[in-house]
């Protein structure tokens, strides 16, 4: 009774694998990823733009850059960025964390007396 | 397994991220700090105040501004209209001006101080001491002026002051304390202060 489980088993499972099998795939997306954990953000930069040459709709490359701009102190490029990904991904509740993270700050930071 | 390992490998990645300082100068960030040597107050023949400072922030300016960071030389006269500042800054992308006035000069403190003096005596010295310390003042009036309309758009005094035991100081190396002091208390203001935020990446 057991012996057809195992390979229905292993179906599921090759199945399971193979939807999620392109993140195992070194992208732009991922590579820049990698570079930002390890504070090469110009690298990321670079590689998340390759990501949007490939992929225009990409709201998760825009997101992306958005940080990074942000972590340059590019704060009109990031506004952009993060405009974009929200067009792109209007119910995506971690971009939207970002941006009103990033909004935050920033008006934190230009309405208080100098 | 495999299915677990791969799918763990699309989730979002959360970082600690530092992120530079917000300037509350304008609506958007300026791209260029011009300073200009500062009006000098002092009568100090040998230093010039002003000029060492516009040197020293400079440098440091450049080591902590991501933009543009240029030199130029104060126009001449007391007050300086709107104009004058739109003309220094002419053809510049959202530039602003740091400039001011600068005094630095120094004055010998004394003070008695009661305290017990190790002298090898036969007379009970009740213990009395006179101190002499040198006291360096760095009196920096700075004003930030937007390129765009020649407006001061921040003008606020720094007073530093260093108190030196060896009487000789030489002007330069009291000098390089103050402004050190005074860079630390300016720099916050001018380009606001980093903290650590969380942000998250996609990986689709």
């Amino acid at each position: 009774m057991k012996r057809p489980l195992v390979p229905l088993f292993l179906l599921f499972a090759f199945f399971c694998s193979g939807a999620c099998a392109r993140s195992l795939v070194i992208t732009p997306l991922n590579a820049g990823i990698t570079a930002a954990g390890e504070e090469r953000w110009e690298e990321a930069i670079q590689c998340w733009k390759k990501a949007l040459e490939q992929d225009p709709g990409s709201a998760a490359a825009h997101n992306n850059l958005a940080v990074a701009y942000e972590k340059r102190g590019a704060f009109d490029e990031a506004g952009r960025e993060y405009g974009q990904a929200l067009r792109l991904d209007p119910g995506n509740a971690i971009i939207k964390g970002n941006y009103d993270s990033f909004k935050a700050r920033l008006e934190a930071g230009r309405g208080r007396r100098p | 397994m495999m299915a677990g390992a791969a799918c763990r490998a699309a989730a979002p990645v959360l970082l600690r991220v530092e992120m530079p300082g917000v300037s509350p100068f304008l609506a958007g960030s300026f791209a260029e700090i011009i300073v200009t040597d500062f009006r000098n107050g002092t009568t100090l023949p040998y230093f010039d105040a002003g000029l060492e400072l516009q040197t020293y922030l400079a440098a440091e300016l450049r080591r902590a501004f991501d933009g543009a960071v240029s030199l130029r030389s104060l126009p001449a006269g007391p007050g300086i209209p709107p104009e004058t500042w739109r003309e220094a800054a002419a053809g510049r992308n959202r530039a602003v001006i740091l400039t001011g006035t600068v005094r630095f000069g120094s004055q010998v403190r004394k003070a008695v101080v009661d305290k017990r003096v190790p002298f090898d005596s036969p007379f009970d010295l009740a213990g009395r001491a006179l101190i002499e310390q040198l006291r360096w003042t760095l009196l920096v009036d700075v004003a930030v002026i937007s390129g765009d309309n020649g407006e001061t758009l921040y003008r606020q005094t720094f007073r530093e002051d260093r108190d030196y035991i060896d009487l000789e100081k030489p002007a330069d190396f009291a000098f390089s304390d103050c402004s050190a002091g005074f860079r630390e208390r300016l720099f916050p203001v001018l380009l606001g202060s980093s903290t650590v935020e969380e942000r998250t990446l996609l990986r689709r």
